[in-house]
C-alpha cells in the first residue's frame, strides 16, 4: 500500500495514507528523542509532567491509528481495502495471541514478557509481511 | 463465483488495466475478480454491468442455480 505520495499511480486514498503515515512516524520519531532526553535530564517526573511526557509519544501513536481509519473511510477499492483490513486482522490477532502467551509464561514461571513498545513494532511487522504476502500471492494468480 | 468478466474484456481487446481504469479501481482487483479470488460487491457489481451494457447475471454465473 506504501507508495510515492508524488506518483499518479496510486489512488489519492494511498498518496493521502502515505503521507499521514510519514507525518505521523516522524512526529512520534521526534517525540520519542524529545521526551527521551527531557527525562534523561530531568530523571524520575512525576504528577501531571510524567503524564504529558507519556503522552506525547503515545498520541502520535493515535494519529497513526486514525491516519489507518481514515485510509479505510476514503479508500474508493473495495479490494484493495479488503487486503488492508485482512493485513489489520493477521496483525491484530498475531499481536493478541503472543501476548496471551507472554502472558501464560509469566503467570506459570514468572519468566518471558515481551520488552516495551514491542507490541506496536511488531503490529507494524505483521502487517507488512501480511500486505507482502497477500501482493504476492496476487501476482502468482496473473 | 464464476464470472465471464476475463472473456468478455478480450472480446473488446481491453487490457486489465484498461478495464481497471474504466472502472475506478486497481489493476490488482480486476486481476482478482477475473481469477474468482474475490466476489464484487453489488454496486462495483452494476458499474461492471453497466460498463459491458450486459445484465449482471450474464457475466456473473450462479453456480447454484
Amino acid at each position: 500500500m506504501i507508495c510515492n505520495p508524488f506518483s499518479r499511480n496510486c489512488s489519492p486514498a494511498v498518496r493521502r495514507y502515505t503521507r499521514g503515515i510519514a507525518l505521523t512516524m516522524g512526529g512520534y520519531v521526534l517525540a520519542v528523542l524529545g521526551t527521551s532526553a527531557l527525562v534523561h535530564r530531568y530523571p524520575h517526573p512525576q504528577g501531571l509532567i510524567l503524564y504529558a511526557l507519556s503522552a506525547a509519544p503515545s498520541l502520535c501513536i493515535f494519529s497513526m491509528l486514525a491516519v489507518v481509519v481514515e485510509y479505510l473511510r476514503d479508500e474508493k477499492d473495495e479490494y484493495q481495502r479488503m487486503l488492508v483490513v485482512r493485513s489489520i486482522l493477521c496483525a491484530t490477532f498475531a499481536i493478541l495471541g503472543l501476548n496471551a502467551y507472554t502472558d501464560f509464561l509469566r503467570s506459570y514461571g514468572n519468566v518471558g514478557g515481551l520488552p516495551p513498545f514491542t507490541d506496536f513494532v511488531l503490529f507494524w511487522i505483521i502487517f507488512g509481511i501480511a500486505q507482502a504476502v497477500q501482493s504476492m500471492s496476487g501476482r502468482a494468480d496473473e | 463465483m464464476n464470472n465471464r468478466l476475463k472473456v468478455l474484456r478480450a472480446e473488446r481487446n481491453w487490457s486489465q488495466a484498461d478495464l481497471a481504469a474504466k472502472l475506478e479501481v486497481s489493476r490488482q482487483s480486476v486481476n482478482a475478480i477475473e481469477t474468482g479470488k474475490y466476489d464484487p460487491s453489488l454496486p462495483l457489481a452494476f458499474r461492471i454491468a453497466r460498463l459491458f451494457d450486459l445484465p449482471i447475471e450474464s457475466i456473473f454465473l450462479d453456480e447454484a442455480a
